[in-house]
């Protein structure tokens, strides 16, 4: 008994130490680690710097990491100025909330019933849902139909949509199914029915994949702008803080066509590179809060995305 | 045995969990389903206002106009010449970067790199474009300005149709690499140690035992991936052309993709049946090379999804 606790105890021990290549490979990978780390990191610090840059000194000497004075004004002009952005940060954080909210709610009970074994038919449930995955109407149908509902200029079209996510549906129902069958069977001796063990047993044991998915969908919707852009035409009142974020550096960075341009009013001319600069962080900002935070829960729906049926 | 129970019976049965499906069922229908049967405007010069009854059926005939259409082969070539580089450049980045994680021992350290590769997967293609600008606009860009500091004249970056082929690999690299190894990653840490420690025994350098122990190991993988590479072959990255060069026409003749011309065809022009068309001509394409990939996949060793 003793040798063999000593057996695994040497065999851990050496699992934590796996044979480790040459040493001058290990200096060269490190090195290259930390030039990639920089590479990933250098845009959102350039734009944090920026952001925080006087405007006459990007004018005369354009955006760099070392200005001679910070200032605050680029954030209070962007707030200040104009309620457009205090109104699409409004907008994207009420988005945020209410899609979160509403497709993981009905979504998860979606998956929670097709994880169940003995419920008829939930194979060919499964598989309606799984076809939506592989084939899709496409752009224009889906665009046709959202506007056929009479959705478009009003929030809806921005999440009622989005309301089934499929994958995720299809992650959490692998969740479900991993989970032991006891707990539901015991629930019911107790006289609860398929509601409150879904609420009160299922959910609260499954944390890990219920954060993961909100992880993955408060994200989602916190970067929407497509949609957006396609629905929220002639009401401006509900664009979002990367809708915004495309109208000001698509009108300069790149060409205007000549219709755009045409259509642009004064108050609609783009703002000054420093101030659109703190724009760019007031939407990366709550992202670069948050994420790390949240690594282990997207790694565990990673893999259990991964498991087959 | 169980008695057979009558449909009806199953569903008054599991009424409760049949409520909770509901939802998904009455959701998908609607918004995925539904448009599958707007397909149909493919075939018809489709007039929104007029609905199907109002508008001709013209059999293939948008087929014909499509594949005749100035722009279009231009586009399939775009599609798929990025694809093709992006198969080979930005396929492989995440199965190398994990390996090369794999062989960080510090602990810290390793967490710490991991977690800022992730980063750029955390943003849309709308800040990236906004980063980008920030290096490479004309008058401010850090880029432009470093070089002008070193003599250099910049390139004018925005209408150098030339060299956005090259911007359009390098962000997908820069934004997906890191997350995009996670999954091997996990591959990696799944592989049996006392594999390396016998091959070690046996004299097996590091070197040899990644290319002959880990990467063989990762090759299932590695082929399910590809597999799915494979089917968006002839799929652009909407979010990421339309982000980038949006209606930046000067680019258009080396990154306009099959993606964005649907757009523009469909919600800019107003014409729904080509944008269709061009939607079903991808799609189909797309279903193919799946089927061939895993096909060869099959043939090779059992790698195939199904």
């Amino acid at each position: 008994m003793v040798n063999k606790a000593a057996a695994v105890h040497r065999r851990k021990s050496k699992w934590q130490e796996p044979i480790a290549a040459s040493r001058p490979f290990r200096v060269f990978n490190t090195l290259l680690m930390i030039l990639l780390t920089l590479l990933f990191l250098i845009p959102f610090l350039l734009v944090a710097i920026a952001s925080f840059t006087p405007e006459i000194e990007i004018a005369a000497k354009g955006f760099q990491f070392f200005p001679s004075e910070l200032t605050l004004y680029n954030y209070k002009y962007l707030f200040g100025a104009s309620d457009k952005f205090v109104r699409a940060l409004f907008v994207t954080i009420f988005l945020t909330l209410i899609g979160t909210t509403n497709t993981l709610f009905f979504t998860s009970l979606g998956a929670y019933a097709l994880s169940r074994k003995y419920l008829p038919y939930r194979k060919g449930l499964t598989f309606f849902v799984y076809l939506t995955m592989l084939v899709s109407g496409g752009l224009i149908p889906s665009y046709m139909v959202v506007r056929n509902l009479g959705m478009v200029d009003t929030l809806f079209a921005l999440f009622v949509p989005g309301t089934i996510a499929t994958w995720n549906l299809i992650i959490m129902r692998n969740s479900f199914m991993m989970q032991p069958e006891s707990l539901e069977e015991s629930a019911k001796i107790d006289g609860a029915g398929d509601f409150t063990i879904f609420f009160r047993i299922i959910l609260p044991i499954s944390k890990p994949i219920i954060a993961t998915m909100i992880v993955y969908l408060a994200v989602g919707y916190w970067n929407e702008w497509f949609a957006p852009m396609l629905y929220i035409t002639r009401n401006k009142d509900m664009a979002t803080m990367q809708y915004l974020l495309r109208e000001i550096f698509q009108s300069t960075s790149q060409s205007l066509s000549s219709k755009q341009a045409m259509t642009m009013r004064a108050d609609q001319l783009p703002p000054s590179q420093s101030v659109k600069m703190a724009a760019v962080m007031v939407t990366v900002v709550p992202i670069l809060c948050v994420y790390p935070f949240l690594q282990k829960y997207f790694v565990h729906g990673i893999m259990i995305g991964a498991i087959k049926e | 045995m169980r008695p057979h129970k009558s449909f009806i019976q199953n569903i008054v049965k599991y009424r409760y969990l049949y409520l909770m499906v509901l939802p998904t069922i009455v959701c998908l229908l609607i918004f995925n389903y539904y448009p599958l049967w707007g397909l149909r405007m493919a075939f018809y010069t489709y007039y929104p206002t007029k609905g199907f009854s109002g508008s001709p059926f013209v059999g293939l005939q948008n087929f014909v106009t499509l594949f005749n259409m100035a722009d279009f082969g231009k586009q399939v070539y775009n599609t798929i010449i990025i694809n093709i580089y992006k198969l080979i450049l930005s396929f492989p980045a995440p199965i190398i970067f994990a390996i090369l994680i794999a062989e960080v021992r510090q602990r810290h350290f390793k967490r710490a790199v991991q977690t800022i590769s992730y980063l750029p997967h955390f943003v849309s293609w709308i800040v990236v474009n906004a980063l980008l600008y920030a290096l490479i606009n004309g008058n401010y860009g850090t880029i432009n300005i470093a070089m002008q500091s070193m003599g250099m004249t910049p390139p004018k970056w925005y209408v150098r149709p030339d060299l956005w082929r090259a911007i359009l690999i390098i962000t997908e690299v820069w934004k997906n690499v890191g997350f995009g190894s996670i999954l091997y990653l996990a591959a990696i840490a799944n592989i049996n140690q006392e594999m390396y420690e016998a091959a070690a025994i046996d004299g097996a350098s590091r070197f040899q035992q990644i290319f002959r122990i880990m990467l063989p190991c990762l090759v299932p993988t590695i082929i399910v991936m590809l597999i799915m590479q494979m089917g968006g072959m002839m799929r652009g990255n909407f979010q990421q052309v339309f982000a980038l060069v949006g209606s930046n026409t000067p680019l258009y003749s080396t990154v306009d993709v099959l993606d964005t011309s649907i757009y523009r065809l469909g919600l800019e022009k107003n014409q729904f049946s080509l944008g269709t068309a061009m939607g079903i001509f991808q799609s189909a394409i797309s279903f193919v090379l799946v089927m061939i990939t895993n096909k060869i996949a099959n043939k090779v060793g059992e790698y195939g999804i199904w």
